[in-house]
């Protein structure tokens, strides 16, 4: 992959600067891409031992089978049968394995059969009033989806436990052959408590986790190649109505059909959004650190308070305080507060801007100001940030470079921004998938508006993909969850990319740190 | 030690993600769970910005309803204040945990039905639906009625709807029987009308005058298609008209046509009074804003010589004239520390609602061509809903009958001048009969009334979208004028 000797070259002190940013930032892209290539060549071969390990674990199953005797055999119907049938000192280990096959059984008959009988269709029953005005029940698609996966979860987990259990009882056969003792309830204890101490404490949080957050996601997943959500006039959507299965529709909805000529849009904006947004901050943030930082000012603290002050507001009511402070209606009596300010107290007779845009759909001017609004609320944390690094600077540093008659631009090139890139950088990166997902900035100060009509679908010029995602799920009247799992599973992917690069920067920051 | 209370700590962190899921099991077998208890009544009700509309009414009906019927004297009976127009998708969310009784806009009714939001009045609750067969008109009860004619709510109101206000000293009555007249008049004299253009309710109206449909057809298999006729020869002729006007009169920052930039409800007001606006279309629940108290204790100390700077003049004046004082010259209060009369009772000035001098009429014509065409209007009511997933539906019915019988449809009428559907309260109530706005509502439904049914999804918003355009851009040139209209009825076809 990335090999220093080769761009030895480019590194040397006397390439213009802009050069040597050029070349690092296509390094850098390349190193992501080449990781992100060696990641999928690798995908068959992965796919290759997987199935290879499948395929030894029931060679094993069958190779223990012809070489168990009775009692082993008997273990493949009954857990455990190849412990507690030979000892009692093993009565602990093997009614343990019998209560796992026994909970597994209780389960299936109760719960995991029949909401995954139904799993295939997301049941049949549908709810309805009869004649003296009571409400019949019907079955419940969303319930039938989320104990289906988590069924379907239950049985990758048996399998493996029927498999453990064919070995553990094969094990035990051959101890009692060879004429070693059998280790008794006391033992087994603390082995568990001992040598198996990760085991023990790890499988039951394991088991959280796939519950609360692997199940969800998978339920998610798989909500997007259903109808769950309003179409054709009706609510599929429990308790009234059933969904299904309806394969690849609504991905060809959102990308192809309805909605194929608007997100696409949508994602532009985000993605230019993101990176001004980012980019505003950090730079903004760190002249202003410098600006204070500065020798000649006075009062320090008292300025970077003012600006602090701006983080102790909660978000919302910021912005929202904003969107108001910049309101505006063609009646003078009814206009925003900014616009009255600019008239009463400056004498502008005319000024009367809707500064949003929103009312006069002015694409442009809502795009700008939703950019300056989130300058001026996240410049401060940068601001913060940055000030510890410039603090830590060496003063020698700047005095040797004075000596060599280096100016000020050429000290913040090669001394100031250096060190400041070399701490904010990977933070730089998570702030980018930050603001594709910035959900607040959008929602309050513009609500997503101005909103068109753009072939027959409504979308706002400031929407990003996470706030069409709320306006097409949340507080609506017609929700479409199932285009919502779709845009969801996208805007996932777009942000993992990133996430990506972050994962790779760590790696490229050490190699920074060679040349430097 | 250690590490069995680590394992007992993950079993128990476990356990709970467990029991979480296993409590809400299921069977093949379906099984109907209710909510709520038989001793308890949630009651969702609407609360406007300008004091307590419904809930305060509403409230004071509590103890006369217990002596009516004694079996639920025992019932705890809670106000929450809803909005009426989101009830449909906050019930939706969790039916069960929702109210036993609601009220919400007729404009939900169909959607609500498919969600089986709404109990029918058969069986036991029978008696109620003949009931509101004999006290309302049949337009009204036809209007509750599903398509298996059973009554679905207790209908409360028959508000929903708009019309003109205008302020007479600027306009002559036979100004506002044409907009055109109105709009030349406003720009002349650099003032305002203003016009929800961005939103979906009021911006159909020009369609729904010129007698264009807008609706879901219903096959004989229940399935639903939406149709429109806005994009024919009549319809787009009223858009091309549209064009002209919202060109000429709603485009730029001196435009005399304009919408509100937050909430109708004040601006609409508060323009009348500044004088800048003329003429508002908006419904009958502006015309009073409700009354205030003066409450005169701790850190609010009201000066009895000094208009203090956050009472108006009018409400000094009040103050001034009515409040009673006591022996040491301060304001006297009674014990929840307002100000009174000397009588004893509160000092109470009213919040701004219309001022005097605007009056309510029907709305204006527009000329189309040659023809003078109406503009038209949504109208319904307000319903009351009895919720089929909680357990206490007797008690539910009940009260919601007692809420929307004679009685409680005059208690609302006074609270907030929503008008009745009760025949005999139209009838002989002599304030209703001369109350303005109303007889300005039903003179509007019968001149260019379009019965709001559940609407498209994208409707709402496209149609705002369309108004919008038509405003910021040239629609005067056809061709842009032919994508906006066409972008308007795809999404409108979408259903």
């Amino acid at each position: 992959m990335y090999n220093s000797n080769n761009n030895q070259s480019w590194k040397e002190y006397n390439r213009p600067w802009y050069q040597k940013l050029g070349l690092a930032i296509w390094t850098y892209i390349r190193n992501v891409g080449l990781m992100i290539w060696s990641v999928i060549k690798s995908i068959p071969f992965k796919l290759r031992d997987f199935v290879f390990a499948i395929g030894r674990c029931f060679q094993g199953l069958w190779y223990r089978f012809q070489k168990g005797d009775w009692r082993t055999r008997m273990s493949y119907l009954i857990f455990g049968f190849g412990c507690f049938s030979r000892s009692p000192k093993q009565f602990l280990k093997g009614f343990a394995w019998l209560a796992v096959e026994a909970l597994f059984v209780v389960y299936m008959v109760f719960l995991g059969g029949p909401n995954l009988a139904m799993f295939g269709t997301l049941g049949t029953i549908e709810e309805g009033f009869d004649e003296m005005g009571n409400l019949s029940a019907g079955h419940n698609s969303l319930k039938i989806l989320i104990f289906g996966v988590a069924t379907l979860m239950l049985l990758v987990f048996f399998v493996y436990m029927y498999v453990k259990n064919t070995k553990v009882a094969y094990e035990t056969q051959k101890r009692v052959e060879a004429g070693k003792p059998l280790s008794n309830a006391r033992q087994q204890i603390n082995y568990a408590l001992n040598d198996g101490f990760h085991v023990t404490v790890l499988t039951l949080p394991i088991i959280g986790i796939l519950l609360i957050t692997v199940l969800p996601l998978l339920c998610n997943i798989l909500i997007a190649f259903t109808n769950y959500g309003y179409s054709d006039g009706v609510f599929h959507s429990p308790p009234a109505h059933l969904f299904t299965w309806k394969g690849f529709s609504a991905f060809s909805f959102v990308f192809a059909q309805s909605y194929g000529s608007i997100i696409w849009r949508v994602l532009a904006w985000t993605l230019i959004w993101a990176v001004f947004a980012t980019f505003t901050n950090f730079f903004f943030g760190m002249f202003l650190a410098m600006m204070i930082n500065k020798k000649s000012i006075k009062l320090k603290p008292l300025w970077r308070i003012c600006f602090i002050l701006v983080i102790a507001v909660p978000d919302f009511v910021t912005l929202l305080m904003m969107s108001r402070f910049f309101g505006y209606s063609p009646d003078v009596n009814l206009t925003g507060p900014f616009n009255l300010i600019l008239q009463q107290w400056f004498g502008i007779k005319g000024a009367n801007v809707d500064w949003f845009g929103t009312y006069t759909m002015n694409d442009t001017a809502a795009r700008v100001m939703v950019i300056v609004v989130n300058l001026w609320r996240g410049m401060p944390f940068t601001m913060l940030a940055t000030s510890g690094i410039l603090m830590n600077i060496p003063e020698e540093l700047y005095e040797s470079s004075r000596i060599d008659g280096a100016g000020p631009i050429r000290r913040f090139i090669s001394i100031t921004f250096p060190y400041i890139m070399f701490v904010m950088g990977p933070q730089l990166i998570t702030t980018f998938t930050g603001n594709i997902n910035n959900f607040n900035v959008i929602f309050f100060l513009t609500g997503g508006g101005p909103d068109r009509n753009i072939d027959g679908q409504i979308i706002g010029a400031t929407d990003l993909l996470v706030t069409w995602l709320y306006s097409m799920t949340i507080e609506k009247q017609f929700p479409e969850y199932n285009y919502g799992a779709v845009i969801g599973l996208f805007t996932f992917l777009v942000s993992s990319f990133f996430a990506l690069i972050v994962f790779n920067s760590s790696k490229s920051i050490k190699q920074e740190d060679t040349f430097q | 030690m250690k590490k069995i209370l680590a394992t007992l700590l993950a079993s128990a962190m476990t356990l709970t993600a467990f029991g979480g899921l296993v409590a809400c099991g299921g069977s093949t077998e379906p099984t109907q769970k209710l909510g709520g208890s038989m001793d308890e009544l949630i009651v969702w009700a609407p609360e406007s910005s300008h004091g307590s509309e419904g809930v305060d009414g509403y409230k004071s009906m509590i103890a006369g309803f217990k002596e009516q019927y004694p079996q639920y004297k025992d019932v705890k009976i809670t106000f929450q204040a809803q909005p009426e127009g989101e009830v449909e998708t906050k019930l939706a969310t969790d039916p069960a945990a929702g109210a036993d009784v609601f009220f919400f806009e007729n404009g939900q009714t169909n959607n609500m039905l498919g969600k089986n939001l709404l109990q029918p009045l058969v069986g036991d609750l029978s008696k109620y639906a003949d009931a509101i067969k004999a006290r309302d008109g049949e337009a009204t009860w036809k209007g509750v009625t599903n398509s298996n004619g059973q009554v679905m709510a207790f209908p409360a109101t028959n508000d929903n709807g708009w019309f003109l206000w205008y302020n007479k000293d600027f306009f002559t009555t036979d100004d506002v029987k044409s907009l055109d007249t109105m709009l030349a008049k406003a720009k002349t004299d650099g003032k305002k009308i203003m016009f929800n253009y961005g939103d979906g309710w009021y911006m159909p109206s020009f369609w729904q005058g010129a007698g264009n449909i807008m609706d879901f057809e219903v096959a004989a298999n229940g399935s639903k298609t939406y149709v429109t006729d806005i994009d024919n020869a009549k319809g787009k002729e009223v858009a091309k008209t549209l064009a002209t006007m919202f060109k000429t009169y709603a485009s730029g920052s001196d435009a005399t046509l304009i919408k509100p930039s937050s909430d109708m409800n004040s601006e609409i007001p508060n323009g009348m009074r500044a004088g800048s606006v003329v003429a508002g279309f908006i419904g009958t629940w502006v015309q009073n804003g409700g009354e205030r108290s003066f409450y005169n204790n701790g850190d609010t100390k009201i000066p009895t010589d000094v208009k203090p700077d956050w009472l108006s003049d009018g409400e000094w004046a009040i103050l001034t004239e009515k409040g009673a004082k006591d022996e040491d010259g301060q304001w006297k209060v009674n014990k929840n520390g307002n100000i009174v009369d000397e009588e004893g009772n509160e000092v109470k000035a009213p919040i701004a609602g219309m001022p005097e001098f605007a009056v309510p009429t029907a709305c204006p014509t527009f000329k189309v061509g040659e023809n003078d065409v109406q503009m038209g209007t949504f109208y319904g009511g307000k319903y009351c809903g009895v919720n089929p997933r909680r357990v206490n539906k007797a008690c539910a019915a009940a009260f919601a009958d007692w809420m929307t019988n004679e009685n409680g449809q005059l208690v609302r009428y006074t609270k907030t001048k929503a008008g009745p559907t009760n025949k005999n309260l139209l009838e002989t109530n002599a304030t209703i009969k001369n109350d303005k706005a109303l007889s300005a509502l039903s003179q509007q439904i019968s001149l260019g009334g379009y019965s709001q049914q559940s609407q498209a999804s994208k409707f709402w918003d496209s149609m705002a979208a369309f108004g919008n355009a038509l405003a910021t851009k040239d629609c005067t040139v056809e061709a842009t004028l032919n994508t906006e209209l066409d972008n308007l009825c795809r999404a409108m076809r979408l259903g």
